[in-house]
């Protein structure tokens, strides 16, 4: 009998233990909304002396029917306030390049660049006007995003968004703050069916000289640019 | 008058002399214009080519498609991500963007399952279907079938030809290496003698074995190219 009830006590302290743990961890890690507001300004503030950024960057993506992680390479390149050049560089070569309302796009293939008369035009600038917002620290856009942020052992934004259209591609982006709260870490972008993508940024150089010309359509080829 | 005569008789052989080399010209260009085709019926020959549409591929592997696709003269880069399973008739897709986002995801089994969930607005499922079903089954659930007959072309090309009422498919294989082996690099889709459509394969290596590594489609009708640059994970 006394054993029954020390068996039946223990399944229902681990039972307990169990259900709580996560409203724990959640409760220990999620910034409170009234000091969200004072975060998301100090990091707007620390983020604006980003004039310009080159950051190698490492990507990583989890897709179901592949059991191993797929990898890929690049660099990124931004001169604020509306230049971006996002380069992959394995396993297949290409670049994508904002500068103003203007895309450029081009492949690598048969020993040579192409450029590419982009069709997507309207989504690309989309996309690639999200991140140049948020190189330059800013997160809050209400009107796109439901905004929360954890902190562990470094800061963490989460922007879920709001439009249906919008969540059928994805369903959050975790943004991965470095420990002084001044530049990127990584993104991920979550999706749907257990899918996301991590893009690690690493050997970032700020405000070095960057010149116009690296945003340039040309016509044969991106301007080439020297590896550091 | 003598002069006349001569002038009259100087036209006539003139235009004698220009009707021969119109008539020339033609029989030339037709001959030109047909390929003159070997049938093999030597079964053990049609026998190796038939095996080499079954060891194009592994049985089942998984790869990842860079897609360039040219539609109304504009380029859409996207990248696929696939796994083949050919012994049970099955494939599946993930079409995404480079930073990611699914644009579309594609279940295909054959007679059993053909699900798609299309996150673009502006591709409806009837075209995915038409055009990249019929890409991908075209690709890699190609059957070897005896009933095809098999030619032998000028150019040492052996060419298997399937016909389904109006439309012809022709899978054209180049000898390897002085091998008795084959290797596919093009197929053919006619309709009434016209080329609606056609794969062109460029081959790789992966693991000393080659596998086609660029692929180009081009469909006339539909008017979109694709440009597949391939990377295996086997």
């Amino acid at each position: 009998m006394r054993f029954k009830i020390i068996y039946i006590v223990s399944v229902f302290t681990y039972a307990v233990l169990l259900t709580l743990t996560p409203v724990f961890a959640n409760q220990d890690f999620s910034i409170p909304e009234d000091q969200l507001n004072q975060l998301l300004m100090d990091i707007e503030s620390n983020f604006s002396e980003i004039k310009t950024l080159r950051t190698k960057l490492k990507q990583e993506k989890s897709i179901p029917i592949f059991s191993e992680k797929i990898l890929s390479k690049g660099f990124c390149i931004f001169k604020s306030p509306d230049r971006l050049r996002l380069e992959f560089t394995e396993p297949f070569k290409s670049s994508l390049i904002i500068n103003g309302n203007q895309v450029f796009q081009y492949e690598f293939f048969d020993g040579s660049w192409h450029k590419l008369s982009t069709g997507n035009k309207e989504i690309l600038l989309m996309i690639m006007g999200n991140i140049t917002s948020w190189l330059k620290g800013r997160f809050n856009d209400q009107n796109l995003y439901k905004i929360s942020a954890l902190k562990n052992e470094n800061v963490t934004i989460i922007l879920i968004p709001k439009a249906d259209e919008f969540k059928k591609y994805i369903t959050s982006f975790e943004l991965g703050l470095n420990s002084t709260l001044d530049g990127l870490d990584h993104i991920i972008i979550n999706e749907r069916k257990h899918t996301y993508t991590k893009i690690q940024f690493y050997n970032d150089e700020i405000n070095i000289k960057i010149p116009d010309t690296l945003f340039y359509g040309r016509k044969d080829a991106p301007t080439p640019v020297l590896q550091w | 008058m003598v002069n006349d005569q001569f002038d009259k008789s100087l036209l006539k052989a003139a235009a004698c002399l220009f009707y021969c080399m119109v008539f020339i010209s033609i029989c030339t260009g037709c001959s030109l214009k047909k390929t003159p085709y070997q049938e093999i019926i030597h079964k053990k020959q049609k026998d190796t080519i038939l095996n080499s549409i079954n060891g194009l591929y592994p049985d089942r592997f998984k790869a990842i498609h860079r897609v360039i696709l040219t539609l109304s003269g504009k380029d859409y880069v996207l990248n696929g991500y696939l796994s083949v399973n050919r012994p049970n008739r099955e494939f599946k897709l993930i079409a995404q963007n480079d930073l990611g986002g699914i644009i579309f995801d594609v279940h295909y089994i054959e007679n059993i399952e053909q699900q798609i969930h299309n996150n673009l607005k502006s591709i409806k499922n009837e075209w995915l279907i038409k055009s990249l079903l019929r890409d991908l089954k075209t690709l890699y659930l190609l059957e070897p079938c005896s009933s095809d007959t098999l030619f032998l072309d000028q150019q040492g090309n052996f060419i298997l030809s399937r016909e389904q009422g109006i439309l012809k498919e022709e899978l054209i294989f180049k000898p390897f290496k002085e091998q008795p082996r084959y290797q596919l690099y093009k197929i053919r889709h006619l309709e009434n003698r016209k080329l609606v459509y056609q794969v062109d394969f460029e081959y790789g290596t992966k693991g000393n074995i080659l596998y086609p590594e660029f692929i180009f489609i081009k469909d006339t009708r539909m008017r979109y190219s694709l440009r597949i640059n391939i990377q295996y994970f086997m």
